[in-house]
């Protein structure tokens, strides 16, 4: 069975220091119609699951009502939040919550200090407060800790205060490289993120506690994202289907421009034979472009290649003197790959 | 005998989280990182502890808001903040 990630706006209460680039500070929510379409649809084609995401997800206008109508149409569901609208909400979902599968709250210090100087002044109290409503009413959930240079130091703790906390498990996610991440300091060298996939490695292997690694880290497989092998869809904001949650709507975003994938324009059997082909074609250019040119250091860290791809790096040509602008050159990531 | 003079301070380490509609709070104590379910009569004694008051104002108000007997009030008063002290989430004055 898949899953669906429907961003369900841009919109967001926060304005988080290592939040992506030009993302989340819009104004715009997913059209009920479109949800409807894919509400409709998508279990015809195995998808059993639904994960909210945003911007914040629970700030989309008619979020209960998309909750209900998830929730009568069979789909099990989940939503990923900084959780500062939770108390808010939680008395207008309360009912929907057996068909919950978790909410993934975001963690991003082991203090108020550490915690608040990315996502703002009482971020952290107001996830407590989430989380304490979470463990009151035997609600699932889980957390996802962004590292980032600032906070890199508190892997172990982080991970400590998540069963502590109570959740059901924490996943390590890496910052994805852009110019807000470059301009304040926060983004992670090619070193740093070894030095940190090993600690998430160590931390997984003495812990019985549920641990795990975002997508982005060093892996020998040639499609290790849930999308690439077709067990994810993320579908934006705008209502289109998108290869990954982490490319739409910034730079030249991947797939995003074709009006074939636009759910406010075409039905969704339509919408997604035509993602089905570009990811098919998608693979098949990385398959050939690696087995003509072998795979190096950076070809283990598949983000760049997706990135590449989508022309989303030409942006690093501002930041010459850096680890990353050298990096993504000496392996000829500048430009979209072929596979010529 | 309990003092009705004595007042208690709420620890700074305790998350306080209302839940709407269900008359109840849930408390976190962040040394700890234990969670406890207060009902709206240990929600109403929370607070009044937190403001300051003695256990005999406590008991009280809580006899006079939710019309139960003195006997009963300094009951369930006495309890709760015995319970309270046991788990450090408060302190005497």
């Amino acid at each position: 069975m898949a899953t669906l990630l429907i961003e369900l706006t841009n919109r967001c209460n926060l304005n988080c220091r290592h939040c992506f680039d030009q993302r989340h500070g819009g104004h715009d929510d997913i059209r009920l119609p479109v949800i409807e379409k894919i509400i409709g649809r998508a279990g015809e084609h195995d998808f059993d699951t639904i994960v909210f995401t945003g911007g914040e997800p629970t700030l989309h206008r008619q979020f209960p009502q998309i909750v209900r109508r998830v929730y009568e149409a069979g789909y099990r569901f989940g939503f990923v939040s900084n959780g500062q609208n939770f108390q808010k909400i939680y008395p207008q979902i309360k009912f929907f919550l057996d068909r919950l599968e978790t909410i993934t709250f975001s963690l991003d210090g082991v203090t108020p200090e550490s915690h608040d100087s990315l996502r703002g002044d009482g971020t952290f109290t107001n996830l407590l407060k989430a989380i304490s409503i979470c463990v009151a009413k035997e609600i699932p959930f889980t957390f996802n800790s962004v590292l980032t240079a600032h906070n890199i130091h508190e892997i172990e703790l982080l991970a400590g205060l998540a069963q502590q906390l109570g959740s059901g498990g924490v996943r390590f996610g890496q910052l994805m490289l852009t110019p807000a991440a470059m301009d304040h300091g926060l983004a992670l060298t090619p070193d740093m993120i070894n030095t940190v996939a090993d600690k998430i490695e160590k931390l997984k292997e003495s812990h019985t506690y549920p641990i795990g690694m975002g997508p982005g880290f060093y892996t020998a497989l040639l499609f290790p994202c849930a999308s690439l092998q077709m067990a994810e869809l993320t579908i934006t904001h705008s209502g289109h289907l998108a290869l990954c949650c982490h490319l739409p709507d910034h730079g030249s975003a991947l797939l995003h421009q074709d009006s074939q994938l636009d759910l406010n324009h075409v039905e969704f059997e339509e919408a997604f034979a035509t993602w089905q082909g570009a990811v098919q074609s998608y693979r098949s250019t990385k398959k050939i472009y690696f087995n003509n040119r072998g795979k190096g250091f950076a070809e283990h860290l598949p983000c760049w290649f997706c990135q590449s791809y989508s022309n989303q790096v030409n942006w690093l040509k501002a930041y010459a003197n850096t680890h990353w602008f050298r990096f993504i050159e000496e392996n000829n990531f500048l430009g979209r790959p072929s596979n010529d | 005998m309990i003092d009705h003079n004595q007042s208690f301070k709420t620890s700074p380490d305790v998350v306080v989280t209302e839940l709407d509609g269900e008359n109840e709070s849930v408390l976190l104590h962040l040394g700890t990182k234990k969670y406890y379910t207060l009902n709206e009569t240990g929600v109403r004694i929370w607070q009044l502890l937190g403001e300051g008051d003695t256990i005999g104002e406590v008991i009280r108000k809580i006899c006079t808001e939710y019309e139960v007997s003195s006997a009963s009030a300094e009951k369930s008063v006495s309890e709760l903040i015995q319970s309270l002290l046991k788990e450090a989430l408060l302190s005497q004055g």
